[in-house]
């Protein structure tokens, strides 16, 4: 089915990424029950990070032929899905709760960053994968 | 670097900022720098001699009150201490507070005289019939004296049982607030029934938890302690006890200070502005949209107010929602009223109980909070 060792890799991260957009769904799920009628979009959408920035271009690189990012690149994006979502969840438990805190900006700011500077790394690599194959 | 340290390091870092975030959110007490300055009734026109401490290391702002035995002897010097005899039934016994918590010159009734002689309150010049008693009449449901008279009852409306309180004061001095342990600050938190005991309170609800956010005025006992806007409705009173609907948006911090203030307290939205219900069928309280425990304060008529709070989220009582709680509180004569802290805070506490039952369904499982709004 898969052509390289790399598309199988990337195919059984977009599971892994799946995996992790099933726990969130279901963690909002859980949250939003217990929570008295109270609800946070934060908490409720928190599974959309690693739904469409993660699961959606890695199964978009497995089938489409667009070159193989590098590990860097994996590695600042996989840090920025977690950031973000892990941050969207943070906000929804504060949101409940009825509370803020300005720290919470790290998450976006950090995330974003880390996800952005993936995504163009991996857009130079792939390229040049591209390139090289 | 190797491929596997990576996400190792960052899953630490973020699994240890994480966990400072939430500690720095919910548990890190944080008490701020607020001037010490010493403030005086002067707002109520009192003389000298009544001067407090409006801050400090040992909860002035609120130990510093006029506690219900200072006000008695204050207020009645010549009262008659009382003695107990064997055959009175103890305070405890009688379902009121020990002598401590209420003071020891209260005369404890059994019978519970939820009407007691009215007499004539003078406020600014204008008389006003309130039930006030010479000395401090306790029943197991009311409060009456010189400056207070406060009476409970309990309503079922919309499948809710609703507390109310209906509060005869002779000057709005007594309508106060108090911080948890006395402190201003971020995580700073007690139940109401403690910080109600801290300060002598008759009378207490949870306040507008002005803890658990970083914005929206805090203005207690006439002292400017936040001025940063959350752009939302805030209540005001006045030294003449009057309620005013203010918007954070319009209105400046620094404004109500100027115009004495006594307290603003920030949460909402305002149920009631000029008799007419002020909010929505669908509106809630940020993301909260179902049927609540609440807590809300009125105003009927000048220097007579009505607190409410309702119970909720247990299987007798489902809660209200913002628009039933100001209807009734229409119903009850409110002519301004405005929604307080509610859920798991919703909390009524006289005379040394919990009136109410908290969310958790256990009278003793009071949630933590940062203000009181309290009558003492």
């Amino acid at each position: 089915m898969f052509i390289s060792d790399e598309k199988k890799k990337m195919f059984r991260t977009a599971l892994v990424y799946l995996g992790v957009t099933v726990f969130c769904a279901l963690l909002g799920a859980i949250y939003e029950l217990f929570s008295h009628g109270v609800y946070s979009y934060f908490m409720i959408y928190s599974f959309a990070f690693p739904l469409l920035m993660g699961t959606a271009p890695y199964l978009i690189l497995v089938y489409l032929p667009l070159g193989t990012p590098n590990v860097h690149a994996r590695m600042l994006c996989h840090a920025g899905v977690a950031t973000l979502t892990v941050g969207s969840i943070a906000r929804g438990i504060l949101d409940i709760y009825g509370t803020a805190n300005t720290l919470w900006f790290f998450y976006p700011v950090a995330g974003g960053a880390l996800f952005i500077a993936g995504i163009c790394f991996a857009a130079a690599t792939c390229k040049k994968n591209k390139k090289d194959s | 670097m190797k491929k596997s340290l990576f996400p190792l390091i960052f899953g630490i870092i973020l699994a240890a900022f994480t966990a400072y975030f939430m500690l720095d959110t919910f548990v890190i007490e944080r008490v701020f720098d607020v001037p010490t300055e010493e403030y005086d009734y002067a707002l109520f026109g009192r003389n000298g001699q009544e001067t407090e401490t409006a801050s400090g290391e040992t909860g002035a702002l609120a130990s510093a009150q006029t506690s219900p035995d200072a006000r008695t002897e204050e207020t009645s010097p010549d009262a008659p201490a009382a003695t107990p005899t064997e055959s009175e039934k103890t305070p405890e016994s009688a379902g009121v507070p020990a002598p401590e918590t209420l003071g020891g010159d209260e005369t404890p009734d059994e019978s519970a005289t939820p009407s007691p002689a009215p007499t004539t309150g003078e406020t600014d010049g204008d008389a006003i019939a309130a039930p006030f008693t010479a000395q401090p009449v306790i029943g197991e449901n009311s409060y009456t004296d010189e400056h207070v008279a406060i009476f409970l009852s309990e309503e079922l409306f919309s499948d809710t049982t609703v507390h109310i309180a209906d509060v005869y004061l002779s000057s709005a001095e007594y309508l106060k607030t108090a911080f948890a342990h006395g402190k201003y600050g971020r995580n700073v938190k007690a139940t109401t029934s403690e910080i109600a005991k801290e300060n002598g309170a008759i009378f207490a609800v949870n306040g507008d938890f002005y803890g658990a956010r970083m914005w929206g005025y805090v203005l207690r006992n006439g002292q400017l302690y936040r001025s940063s806007s959350s752009g939302g409705e805030d209540l005001a009173i006045y030294p003449d006890g009057s309620f005013e609907i203010i918007n954070e948006r319009t209105v400046k911090a620094s404004t109500l200070k100027e115009k004495n203030a006594w307290q603003v307290l920030s949460f909402g939205p305002a149920l009631l502005i000029d008799g007419e219900v002020s909010v929505k069928r669908s509106e809630e309280v940020g993301q909260a949209m179902a049927s609540n425990p609440r807590t809300a304060i009125g105003i009927v008529d000048k220097l007579h107010y009505i607190f409410i709070v309702s119970d909720g989220r247990v299987t007798e009582s489902k809660g209200l929602s913002l628009y039933e709680l100001a209807y009734y509180m229409k119903e009850k004569g409110a002519v301004t009223a405005y929604n307080l802290d509610g859920g798991g805070s919703s909390t009524m506490y006289f005379c040394g109980r919990i009136v109410n039952t908290v969310s958790s369904g256990k009278t003793n499982d009071e949630r933590s909070i940062s203000d009181i709004v309290y009558i003492g």
